[in-house]
């Protein structure tokens, strides 16, 4: 039986994933980012805001960068950044909290033969 | 007949009164949501006179619709400082911090890439705070042909 992630995360690694260098990350989130401006499609009525407040960035349980994001991020909110591995390598994790108490959270490792 | 006078002398008064205290507190509200903004307006931002050595900025000159721009970003602070946190500003959108960037281990250097909404043609800034205080920023310019944001697409 498959699941339906209605808010799906995807990490990638670009480049030689090897302690000690230094590599692309591309985090996409699956999240609407509705600004709250937009009307519905009867012409009246405003579509609810629901936007991510909060996102925090971790490697190894250490916090890379935590960003409190607004409605001026695109629906789908891609981060692109780089970091160094680690020596002892270790995963990458990303965890997001929206303004309806939705959060989710997801994770890769740094060094693996796939990424 | 003077005693009607006085009355609606009275009433004149509080209506008078209980009005100016109206309009006083709506006023206020005003100010006060325009205050929200005021450190993001665009006359603001350049009055800073931000240093823009060691900022690079890449977004498209000219965007077809506003809903999804990507905007990519290089900072590198000056030697012997580190960067504590990152604001990325549209002071023509509704709501214009578009995201702001807290590094928990300060980096000399940063390189970031997001996609935007923009409601507006407009100048997009990005402020860097350093650790000892100061600011370092620089704006690019983007021409929207379809605004985000407000359209009920």
């Amino acid at each position: 039986m498959t699941t339906i992630n209605p808010f799906p995360i995807r990490i990638g690694i670009i480049g030689e994933s090897a302690p000690g260098k230094e590599v692309e990350v591309r985090i996409l989130i699956g999240h609407p980012m509705e600004t709250g401006f937009r009307i519905g499609i009867n012409g009246m009525d405003k579509i609810p805001k629901n936007i991510i407040e909060k996102m925090v960035v971790k490697i190894n349980q250490d916090i890379l960068f935590m960003a409190d994001v607004g409605t001026g991020i695109a629906a789908n909110p891609l981060l692109q950044f780089f970091v160094t591995i680690p020596a002892t390598g270790g995963v990458i994790s990303v965890e997001w909290f929206d303004d309806q108490g939705v959060s989710r959270q997801a994770e890769k490792e740094l060094i693996s033969p796939r990424s | 007949m003077k005693y009607f006078a006085s009355k609606k002398g009275i009433v004149k008064r509080r209506f008078l009164k209980w009005s100016i205290g109206a309009f006083s507190m709506t006023w206020a509200g005003v100010l006060f949501a325009q205050n929200k903004n005021e450190a993001y307006s665009e006359l603001a931002l350049k009055s800073f006179k931000l240093n823009p050595e060691g900022v690079e900025l890449d977004l498209p000159s000219l965007v077809e619709t506003g809903n999804s721009i990507p905007f990519r970003f290089a900072i590198k602070a000056p030697s012997r400082q580190k960067i504590q946190s990152i604001d990325m500003v549209a002071p023509e959108n509704p709501n214009p911090l578009l995201m702001r960037l807290k590094m928990t281990s300060p980096t000399q250097y940063f390189r970031f890439a997001t996609r935007i909404r923009l409601a507006t043609s407009q100048d997009v800034w990005v402020i860097a705070t350093l650790d000892n205080g100061q600011k370092i920023g620089k704006s690019i310019p983007a021409v929207i042909t379809l605004s985000a944001c407000f359209d009920a697409s």
